[in-house]
């Protein structure tokens, strides 16, 4: 049998064996992993302060936890969960949106990450069935920061995207841009960060788009392997 | 007095004034109907024709009768032309432009002599509803009558040339929307943005003021624009986003507003709208009251004051509200001879303007009724009838201002669920209970005048940002908006003006100008049993042209009043739908947004010279440049084609096995894990949705394919009957976009593999056909699934998406001491129909079932309950009328997928069509035309004949048994 004979060990098994030694590559760029800088650094600060940044964020690992008791599952192994949907609890470098009651969506600094902790995931006790999928290959993410990124989103979205409706840490899933995508938001330093998830083959449609947006504004745009080096998982000052 | 003043530019063009919005240092010319015309920046087409002199803009939709300026603003459709190809647009609302050329629409041959407008000499012919009545008989002379019923109707013409530049559709939000610039809604959006709420303010037209800008109803112009100035000022203060040059269309589900910008389309999403619409002018019966100088008096004070445009040389004023004394002064001091019929005569308020009006020489004329205008091109004279005595007399004139009583423009807040009523107090209609979130402010309310409506609107501001939590307590006036109605009742903002010739037959007593409805026409439609409002609309198609009730709904409702007998208060309004007000269909689409879908390889395809086409969302290869080549490397060698399009689905869960062998109709118990199995999916009715095959990864874990177009409506089909009660342990999840997927296949593809391979005996027995394996293909962790679509030795190999350009580009170096080609989708559709694979979407139809399709095979009836099982026994029972079989032609024409096949029979070309054709194409392998088609099952028998009506020619055709390569299916499970 060739097939992962893992069945016994529980419920929460993969589909699919993890690991590999090749980099991935993004949906928006071919580029493999991340190469150095393109902008130089100050204009970037000026761009994040000022208008809007847009950042190809596709190396990030995502996680998709499904289940009844998916919530117990997470607070007992990791510590916490969102108690609400729409909310994202930031736990180190993962950031945990409640999708749904019974769906949580793990968004981790690496692919590497979300396999780790997706077989981390697959061993903590816990009864009913929890289904865990490392979904990283599946979706273009990116982020949008600066004080103009709202104004940029809502125009292509029905969401209302100001603070007061969508304060940091928060988490929905809407039509931007005429396809579905996952907005989470996550503020570093006063500076709306925005990571917007959608599926890897409409990721060069969707950057196209929000470029032209961010474009407009004077934002600005910086390639996928030029923003992981200076950015790091989630971008900071 | 401006009598000697003469316009170097326009006859009709008025001294400078520091009110005036034209820039009379910016001149240019524009082109309309072929002659030019002079223009100065800030002018709409409208005012730069009418001070050139233009009186008649368009012709009517059905009698081509002259139409001229009645409203200027945007309500009623008489100035409609065609500007630069575009059709109907508002000459009143659209700027003149440099250059721009300008025709009239709906004459013929040209706007000053149109043949067409002999129609309304034979309206006798042409009764409501003539269509259901009239050109029935005889029914030879129906292709006569249908070409030129064809020519004359329709409005506009379109473009020739498609617009290059597609406008664009945003998405804008706030807390409070307020719609309407006037100063009801500059003071709401000043009070509730004090409060602190985040206001947007939507204006029609290019600055915030609405009627203070040209109406003046107290001191004068000078005050107007101080208040304009003020009202700005603090819309300013108070950081409202102003969004002018757009109108708001509709009112649609969830709070949203439909609005048509100088860009595109927006959907103005808010917690709360205040809805400050404003208020316009009543539309009154009377003979002739189309004719070119009938004219609204907020038309003549807009083209005086703004446009700085004597409207008319002699003009009577027919004045039944304040504006009508103010237009008469406007009116004097632009040098026009005035007359003022004074219905508000008795009413001490206006005193002080009566005897103004007086001291300057303006005629005051007793109170009367108009009959009629005169005039064939132009009104020359009104025919009036005292209203004590009854007497008539003819006054001179060439302009009609009609100064009637205000309504309230409340089409787009109707829509919103807001009833209005009508108070015969107030003699007037208003708003009742509103919705949550509604506030209407202002005339739109009935509230009449600049100082009630702001004050109005300053508290319907007030009110809607409380409701959402700002400045609360700050004013108890918020809670009094509601009151506000009874309030105004207080001062009668309106004369009554009565209703005019109400005992004239009503043969040119225009209702809907839109549609040339007469009230002559809704008396005889209403004598017909058209009694109801709803039903009577439909009949006489009176509102449903371009202005869609604003010019004309008011009069149909005391029309029909009138006519029924009965009270307006008991009269039913006809339904306010959006859009308001026209919306080009360019706005409404948007700019091209296909997000089209790119496979992980996309960029290889496109840099390695592959014909690339749009296959349902995705953009595949169709080929790489010989496509006959292509299937001709996967016979006798191998072959790569990039399937990454396949739907993808997770399925995991104890209860996994029990949700396909309940969606598909085949048995799914006892499948081994390691193996894969092909399923077709059909709906309640037995219809065939999709098909795929799938593999049990373990346990607990399969995973599912589709069709490239299939898969999300197969996920959507899981989730429904997931939640349907089924009471399964089970989740599924969309995984189409995680792993890129392609197809090695052809008697080489095992050696091509086995190179780049990790962890799988490729070994027949070891892995054979109908079975998935996981290992490493070229270091990334792989799924693979030993099938056939192709009828060759073929492996589909399922990898990480991001590890995809890096795994094809392994197999094709793996490959190329093979002379591995890679293939596109023609030469997989060649391939497949080789081997006899249906296509679904393709070979089935909306109506298509397996048995009929062939596919019998998979369908196992004797299996517990699954979806579609009691329709297939019946189809079962009944049998199929039709067939899908293979076929093969002797010549080598190819026939094109929904070609007729056909049998001699009745008919126009003496053909009687019996089936289709839905796959055709050369066999390179077989050397001959094969395809797949419908026919009558007693025709499906191999070896029988039958004729393809393809491109003219007559094909003769042969059933043949399929798969037509390799039947016995040896080669793929080699």
């Amino acid at each position: 049998m060739i097939l992962p004979g893992r069945d016994s060990v529980n419920s929460r098994n993969a589909p699919f064996e993890y690991g590999s030694a090749m980099r991935s590559r993004s949906a928006i760029s071919d580029a493999r992993g991340h190469t150095g800088l393109s902008a130089r650094r100050e204009e970037i600060q000026l761009a994040w302060r000022q208008s809007a940044l847009m950042v190809d964020a596709s190396h990030l690992g995502l996680l998709l936890i499904r289940g009844e008791d998916a919530l117990t599952m997470l607070v007992e192994s990791l510590g916490g969960a969102p108690g609400t949907v729409g909310q994202v609890l930031v736990l180190g470098e993962a950031a945990i949106a409640r999708r749904r009651p019974d769906e949580f969506e793990l968004v981790c600094s690496s692919f590497e990450a979300a396999e780790d902790l997706a077989m981390r995931l697959q061993e903590a006790p816990g009864a009913g069935l929890i289904s865990i999928l490392e979904a990283s290959h599946g979706r273009a993410g990116m982020f949008l920061a600066g004080p103009q990124v709202p104004e940029v989103i809502m125009g292509l979205c029905a969401l209302d995207l100001s603070h007061s409706q969508f304060p940091d840490r928060y988490y929905a899933q809407a039509g931007v841009a005429g396809i579905r995508a996952s907005i989470l938001r996550r503020d570093r330093a006063g500076t709306p960060i925005y990571y917007l998830g959608v599926d890897r083959s409409l990721g060069a449609y969707f950057w196209e788009e929000l470029a032209r947006e961010v474009g407009g504004i004077s934002g600005m745009v910086i390639r996928a392997e030029s923003g992981h080096a200076l950015l790091g998982g989630w971008p900071v000052e | 007095m401006t009598g000697s003043y003469s316009d170097p530019l326009a006859e009709n063009r008025l001294p400078e004034s520091r009110a005036e919005c034209i820039d009379r240092a910016r001149q240019f010319t524009f082109e309309f109907d072929g002659r030019d015309y002079p223009a100065y920046a800030g002018d709409t087409i409208a005012s730069a024709l009418a001070a050139g002199g233009v009186d008649t803009f368009s012709r009517s939709f059905k009698y081509h009768r002259r139409r001229g300026l009645l409203c200027l603003s945007g309500d009623c459709p008489n100035c409609m032309v065609r500007v630069d190809g575009e059709p109907n647009v508002r000459a009143c609302l659209r700027a003149a432009e440099p250059g721009m050329s300008v025709q009239a629409q709906n004459a013929w041959p040209s706007l000053e002599i149109d043949l067409m407008s002999l129609v309304q000499h034979f309206d006798r012919f042409l009764p409501p509803g003539f269509y259901y009545k009239a050109f029935m008989r005889p029914r030879w002379l129906w292709p006569l009558y249908e070409r030129f019923l064809r020519a004359a109707a329709g409005l506009g013409q379109l473009p020739e040339a498609v617009p290059e530049a597609r406008p664009g559709k945003r998405h804008i939000h706030a807390e409070i929307a307020v719609i309407g610039g006037g100063p009801a809604g500059m003071a709401a959006a000043a009070a509730a943005a004090e409060q602190g709420a985040r206001v947007i303010l939507l204006e029609e037209t290019p600055a915030l003021g609405g009627h203070l800008r040209y109406r003046g109803d107290y001191a004068g112009v000078l005050d107007a624009g101080v208040r304009v100035s003020a009202g700005r000022d603090k819309i300013e203060e108070s950081d409202v986003e102003v969004i002018p040059r757009t109108h708001a269309f509709g009112w649609y589900d969830h709070g949203v507003i439909g609005a048509a910008a100088e860009g595109g389309l927006l959907k103005v999403h808010a917690a709360a709208f205040i809805l400050a619409t404003g208020a316009r002018e009543r539309f009154l019966s009377f003979r002739n009251n189309d004719l070119p100088g009938v004219m609204f008096s907020g038309a003549a004070q807009r083209l005086i004051r703004l446009w700085r445009v004597r409207p008319g040389r002699r003009a009577l004023v027919y004045s039944g509200s304040r504006y009508g004394y103010r237009t008469a002064l406007d009116l004097q001091e632009a040098g026009v001879e005035v007359r003022l019929m004074d219905l508000a005569k008795g009413r001490s308020e206006f005193s002080e303007l009566r005897d103004e009006l007086g001291s300057r020489g303006v005629e005051l004329l007793p109170q009367g009724l108009i009959r009629a205008v005169s005039g064939r091109r132009h009104v020359c004279g009104a025919e009036i009838s005292d209203l004590t005595d009854g007497s008539r007399r003819q006054v001179d004139c060439d302009l009609l201002v009609l100064a009637s009583p205000l309504i309230p423009a409340n089409d787009l807040i109707l829509q919103t669920g807001v009833k209005y009523a009508w108070d015969e107090n107030a003699g007037g209609f208003r708003p009742g209970r509103m919705p949550p979130g509604i506030y209407v402010a202002g005339g739109a309310a009935g509230i009449y005048g600049a100082d009630r409506a702001q004050r109005d609107g300053h508290l319907a501001g007030l009110a809607a940002a409380e409701a959402l939590g700002y400045g609360v307590g700050a004013s108890r006036s918020a809670s009094g908006h509601a009151a506000r109605g009874r309030d105004a009742d207080a001062e009668r903002a309106q004369a009554t003006m009565p209703s005019a010739s109400a005992k004239s037959g009503g043969k040119r007593d225009f209702v809907c100008l839109c549609e040339d409805v007469t009230r002559a026409d809704i008396r005889i439609s209403m004598g017909e049993g058209y009694q109801g409002m709803e039903l009577l609309k439909r009949y006489a198609t009176v509102g449903m042209g371009p202005c869609q009730g604003k010019i004309c709904g008011d009069l149909l409702m005391r029309t029909h009043a009138e006519v029924a007998e009965s009270s307006l208060a008991d009269t039913q309004r006809t339904t306010s739908r959006p859009p308001v007000r026209p919306v080009r269909l360019g706005t409404l689409a948007g700019d091209r947004r296909d997000p089209l879908r790119l496979t992980p390889l996309h960029a290889w395809h496109v840099s390695n010279g592959a014909q690339m086409m749009v296959a349902g969302q995705w953009m595949r290869p169709e080929h790489y440049g010989d496509p006959m080549e292509e299937v001709r490397s996967v016979r006798s060698g191998v072959g790569l084609i990039d399937v990454s399009t396949l739907g993808k689905i997770l399925v995991h869960g104890p209860d996994a096995h029990l949700l396909l062998n309940y969606i598909y109709t085949n048995r799914w118990k006892g499948l081994r894990t390691g193996a894969v199995r092909y399923g077709v999916m059909v709906n309640e009715e037995g219809v065939v949705l999709d098909d795929g095959v799938s593999a049990r990864l373990s346990e607990d874990w399969y995973y599912l394919t589709t069709t490239s177009g299939g898969s999300d409506r197969v996920y959507e089909w899981i989730q429904w009957w997931l939640q349907s009660g089924l009471d399964l342990d089970v989740h599924a999840v969309q995984v189409t976009d995680h792993r890129a997927a392609m197809n090695l296949t052809g008697p080489l593809s095992r050696r091509v593999l086995s190179k780049v391979i990790h962890g799988v005996d490729l070994d027949g027995e070891a892995f054979p056909y109908m079975h998935a394996r996981q290992g490493r293909v070229a270091g990334a962790p792989a799924l693979l699934l030993r099938i056939g679509f192709t009828g060759e030795l073929g492996y589909e190999i399922h990898v990480p998406s991001g590890y995809g350009l890096d795994v094809w580009e392994a197999l094709l170096d793996a490959g190329a001491e093979f002379n591995i080609r890679p293939f596109g989708l023609e030469a997989q559709r060649v391939l497949r129909l080789e081997k006899g694979h249906i296509i679904v979407g393709q070979d089935t139809d909306g109506l298509t079932n397996p048995l009929q399709a062939r596919m019998g095979w998979a369908v196992d009836l004797e299996k517990d309950e699954f979806v579609g099982r009691r329709s297939l026994l019946r189809l079962m029972d009944r049998g199929s009328d039709t067939l899908l079989v293979g076929f093969t032609l002797d010549r080598d024409l190819i026939p094109e997928e929904g070609t007729q096949v056909v049998r001699p029979g009745e008919g126009p070309i003496g053909l009687e069509i019996i089936g289709r054709v839905t796959s055709a194409r050369y066999s390179p392998t077989l050397g001959r035309v094969i395809g797949l088609g419908w026919l009558p099952a007693d025709m499906a028998e191999a070896g029988s004949e039958f004729l393809i009506r393809s491109k003219g020619e007559i094909l003769d055709a042969r059933v043949v048994e399929v798969p037509f390569y390799d039947p016995a299916g040896e080669r793929q499970r080699e």
